[in-house]
């Protein structure tokens, strides 16, 4: 910009006020040199000029801030919280599957037409066939435990999945993961059921008695005495057998003498006689200790 | 920012902030609360704020809430014009610092911000137009305006002296 006598003014307020570049700070200067009359007007607007005065603000200390640190959730805590989580969740299943268990479903199809179906795997559990004594004392360990006491009255068939001569040498404090027990149809007495003989595993007739023994487990039961018996739907057998899969799973199996399902097992075990709805439905006792 | 950023700008610029506004709004209570408030908003929003930015978002932040509190309490004065000078505003002044603080007192609030913004602060027009939201020759010719009519008012005051 040529500074000229029409335009100097502007020139000096951008001189003023630090507007301009080197070359246009020295042309104003230039232009004064070269114009003393203005350097008087030059000079006036120039006094305008605000000089800062030093000031300190009184709250200034307040303004200061400090940032709060980062919440850091420790480790252990995440790690209680999942052990709580777990906790809590294996309590509801467990809690759902007694619930379950106490309302047993009912059994109404008469005679199971499984035999040829299950000889396959019965095959396997009768080459270590059990005898009565064994399963005697089998029994009483079972009733000392005294986790199925009210058993006491029925007629139960035990089942083991492990063979009879692994079960008979290793089953020191064995631990049975899973006891089934399946009811009949009609509550009975504890009177009636002492009239109920025990049909054995291997044989019925070797365990015949009044005094029914409580539980007996030592092997798998025969695959006929399970598929004659009356009263267990084609269903239940094959829930059965899928149940005793496993190497420590122990069933309850409750027939009598005429190969006909024992009602009554649920008011025995538990204490309180069936609802509608807890008959014919299944009990499942879990983690029993067995000691010989 | 990070927080020590933020303390450094309390540090570096809480004075002049509070002097701006003192100056603007000539009232303590009015500049202390505005300053505070000021920095209140930098700290909340020191995340999105660059620490080089620091100095202009404090200072566009204080002059639009003294805009703002200027406008609840109708002391704006949107004349744009200087106000006519008055007998007796030259007549008792004792020297010409303090005659120069009186005459900054008879500007508008606007010619007032300019000025300290442009003297004070060493602000651009470009930052000033950034700070005041005003147009780049708005400030250029409110602030010419401004020092003619200082140097016309300093120039009596020296004649009375």
């Amino acid at each position: 910009m040529e500074i000229n006598r029409q335009n100097y003014e502007t020139a000096f307020l951008l001189y003023i006020d630090r507007e301009l570049d080197a070359p246009g700070r020295a042309a104003v200067e230039k232009f004064l040199r070269d114009h003393p009359d203005l350097q008087k007007e030059f000079d006036g607007l120039a006094q305008t000029v605000q000089v800062a005065e030093p000031m300190i603000f009184p709250g200034k200390k307040d303004l200061y801030r400090k940032e709060e640190p980062k919440r850091v959730f420790p480790l252990f805590r995440v790690a209680a919280a999942a052990s709580v989580a777990v906790l809590l969740a294996g309590g509801w299943w467990l809690a759902g599957n007694i619930k379950k268990a106490e309302t047993p479903e009912k059994i109404s199809v008469p005679t199971a037409t499984v035999t040829e179906k299950n000889n396959k795997s019965g095959d396997n559990r009768t080459e270590h066939p059990a005898t009565a004594q064994n399963i005697t004392e089998e029994r009483k360990d079972i009733e000392k435990s005294g986790k199925v006491r009210k058993a006491t009255g029925g007629a139960l068939l035990v089942k083991n999945t492990k063979s009879a001569s692994s079960s008979q040498t290793s089953m020191d404090k064995q631990q049975a993961n899973e006891t089934e027990v399946i009811t009949g149809e009609q509550a009975e007495t504890p009177d009636m059921a002492k009239k109920q003989t025990v049909v054995g595993l291997q044989d019925a007739g070797e365990l015949k008695t009044p005094d029914a023994p409580i539980l007996i487990a030592s092997k798998p039961p025969q695959q006929e005495i399970i598929d004659k018996a009356e009263g267990i739907p084609p269903a239940t057998t094959d829930a059965y057998y899928a149940d005793n899969a496993g190497d420590n799973a122990i069933s309850v199996f409750a027939v009598n003498d005429k190969n006909k399902t024992i009602s009554g097992i649920f008011n025995r075990l538990t204490g309180r006689s069936a609802t509608k709805e807890d008959k014919s439905r299944k009990l499942r006792v879990s983690v029993i200790q067995i000691s010989y | 920012m990070t927080g020590d950023d933020y303390n450094d700008c309390v540090k570096l610029y809480a004075d002049g902030l509070y002097r701006f506004m003192l100056k603007s709004t000539r009232n303590t209570e009015d500049a202390r609360d505005l300053v505070q408030s000021s920095f209140e908003k930098l700290w909340e929003h020191r995340k999105e704020v660059d620490s080089q930015r620091c100095k202009s978002y404090l200072f566009t932040i204080a002059y639009h809430k003294m805009i703002d509190m200027n406008r609840r309490n109708s002391r704006m004065d949107y004349r744009g014009e200087l106000p006519e000078r008055t007998e007796t505003s030259a007549r008792f002044t004792p020297g010409l610092k303090d005659h120069l603080e009186k005459t900054l007192a008879r500007l508008t609030e606007k010619q007032r911000s300019l000025i300290m913004l442009k003297d004070y602060e060493g602000y651009s027009y470009e930052e000033i137009v950034e700070i005041t939201g005003l147009n780049l020759s708005q400030v250029k010719v409110t602030l010419h305006r401004t020092r003619l009519q200082l140097k016309e008012w300093l120039v009596s005051v020296e004649n009375v002296l």
